[in-house]
């Protein structure tokens, strides 16, 4: 196995720049672990090994000639199955689209991925349309008889085994966070608006969010400035290199610590102890009540949302529709306007309810678990507690993540321990609105409080995870 | 009669069991939304208990307003996901929204119109 393919960003530039390897050498390692695991995992639909090749020669001759493009030059990317990229059909993982024809542009974020040097390997796996969170048929890198999570689940799963350094997802519901919450990698879900979608299939428009996956956070936030075509001072990453000022962490535990798995739970709660004893931080235990309403509204706008989407497609060909989907989208083709444009209505609220919470406790981020469960089993879709009841997966992971798809702010998703099935769990890190830097200042502190016990073993961790396949 | 906690009480009296058709006039029901009945409290028993439920027939006439056509076999499945919905939209009536408007998007601006990929709907 290449450890090219673990490399963090910083890291690989540094090779890179060195001459230590080429673009053309990192760039196989990671088709290497493609070809190694994607018979198991199922993260990629469509590998890009002669482009990438290609690319990655194009790259090198740019540093031969010494231009560098930045941190993401020759950095491979795996990209959810729901961007155009130029010359690849977007299939969205549906029937629907299975005779489409190829993209001929690429997505806007995608185009400056590439602008900044980064070069794709393929496709990602996708939950039809992104509508879900199993990502069928891929599963978890930690247990192959687990989802992966999703809708973004090739994505998060391809960087758990080193078969891409950034991977590409969107969130509507969660489907960022989710996935990296359950493969155990970092997630970041920027402010609704501030990345453009062009190029990418919508889901709910009012709701849908692009956004990078990655090992750390600073490598999102790498992958985030490029995709904001954020350079020099103005970009994060170098913002994370100064470290952060003082911050103050909300934890509110209504709603999002009602109903945890034991493990979950333990390894938040630890998360959090961890967090009390680091200097600059300081923990607010606050009350934010309206959680529960966020998610009603925010299921409402993407369910309505995502049946407009379809409303030709399911009329001409629904037989070419997943079932679950299918029922969905003729189900919500159903439901009342008012009552659309009530849970609108009351977006504005709470949107005006979670500034006040914010601002009341003068708050930089509030913390919560990003799902109430790891990693479900594929055969069940279900999640078990410890009352011996049971959730659908669909309504247990986007219990936590949904309420700030309704709010907009951006949201961070990154490892903070295992359960006792030895699964990922992951910590749910929330800003305000446009505060990306001060959300991954925030996050890569919290990073590197458990670096001593966890975040130090990670890479090695994510390594016996993949070597399962190898 | 006194059903395990509850309060559901019977006046006692002669005869009151007495053939089939008995007088049931003056019996006596103190029944609370504290009240039980096998775990179930009153309260739990919603008020539109006899009101209207989505089922297969509310779903033929929305589709016939929506102008989409649901196949019968179909239509069990999708009233019980619309329930799901209602259901969401019943805890909205807990948001006080006097004064507030829909939160909608507007783009104003001319983006590239041409650059629109395979994503158009």
């Amino acid at each position: 196995m290449s450890e090219l393919s673990f490399l963090s960003i910083r890291n690989a530039g540094a090779g890179l720049l060195a001459r230590e390897f080429s673009v053309v050498e990192l760039v196989d390692s990671v088709l290497e672990r493609i070809d190694t695991t994607n018979a198991v995992l199922q993260a990629f639909v469509e590998v890009l090994a002669t482009e990438a090749r290609e690319e990655a020669r194009s790259r090198d001759k740019e540093l031969q000639d010494g231009w560098h493009r930045g941190p993401l030059h020759g950095i491979p990317i795996g990209v959810k199955d729901i961007y155009d990229v130029e010359g690849v059909p977007t299939r969205c993982g549906s029937r629907v689209r299975e005779q489409v024809e190829t993209a001929s542009h690429d997505a806007a974020v995608v185009r400056r991925l590439r602008e900044a040097g980064a070069i794709v390997v393929g496709k990602t796996t996708t939950q039809e349309f992104a509508a879900g969170v199993v990502s069928p048929p891929a599963r978890n890198p930690w247990n192959t008889d687990r989802i992966p999570g999703g809708s973004s689940g090739g994505s998060a799963a391809a960087l758990a085994v080193g078969a891409a350094i950034v991977g590409l997802g969107s969130d509507t519901g969660g489907s960022i966070r989710i996935p990296a919450s359950v493969c155990g990698v970092v997630g970041l879900k920027p402010t609704f608006g501030l990345l453009s979608t062009d190029g990418v299939y919508p889901l709910a428009w009012s709701l849908d969010t692009v956004g990078p996956l990655a090992r750390s956070v600073e490598d999102a936030a790498y992958a985030f400035d490029a995709m904001a075509g954020r350079r020099g001072p103005e970009s994060i990453a170098s913002a994370l290199k100064q470290g952060s000022k003082r911050v103050r962490v909300g934890v509110s535990r209504p709603h999002f610590f009602d109903r945890l798995q034991p493990g979950v739970a333990a390894a938040v709660e630890s998360a959090i102890g961890s967090l009390a004893r680091v200097d600059g931080i300081d923990l607010i235990e606050a009350q934010w009540d309206d959680a529960g309403l966020a998610r009603a509204a925010g299921f409402i706008i993407n369910r309505v949302e995502s049946s407009s989407v379809h409303q030709d497609g399911i009329a001409r060909h629904p037989e070419l529709y997943g079932e679950e989907l299918r029922l969905r989208l003729e189900a919500n083709a159903l439901f009342p306007a008012t009552s659309y444009l009530k849970a609108l209505r009351a977006r504005t609220r709470l949107r005006e309810s979670i500034a006040r919470f914010f601002t009341d406790h003068d708050l930089d981020v509030m913390i919560a678990p990003t799902t109430p469960a790891t990693a479900a089993d594929a055969s069940t879709l279900r999640v078990q507690y410890a009352d011996e009841s049971a959730e659908h997966v669909s309504l247990a992971y986007t219990r936590l993540t949904m309420p700030f798809n309704l709010t907009g702010q951006p949201a961070l998703s990154l490892p903070c321990g295992f359960d006792a099935e030895g699964l990922p769990v992951g910590l749910q890190v929330v800003g305000r609105p446009y505060q990306e830097q001060a959300l991954c200042q925030v996050g890569a502190t919290i990073e590197s409080a458990w670096a001593g016990a966890v975040g130090a073993a990670w890479p090695r961790i994510l390594r016996i995870a993949c070597q399962v396949h190898d | 009669v006194n059903q395990g906690q509850g309060s559901i009480a019977f006046e006692e009296g002669p005869d009151r069991l007495e053939g089939l058709s008995h007088d049931t006039s003056d019996i006596v029901m103190d029944v609370t939304d504290e009240s039980t009945y096998r775990g179930v409290t009153m309260a739990d028993i919603p008020d539109d208990l006899d009101g209207p439920v989505i089922d297969e027939e509310t779903v033929t006439q929305l589709a016939l307003i929506a102008g989409i056509t649901i196949d019968a076999d179909r239509r069990a499945d999708v009233a019980t996901m619309l329930r799901d919905m209602v259901a969401f939209a019943d805890e909205l009536a807990k948001v006080d929204l006097d004064g507030s408007q829909p939160a909608a998007i507007y783009d104003p601006t001319w983006q590239d119109l041409s650059n629109k990929g395979q994503t158009d709907v």
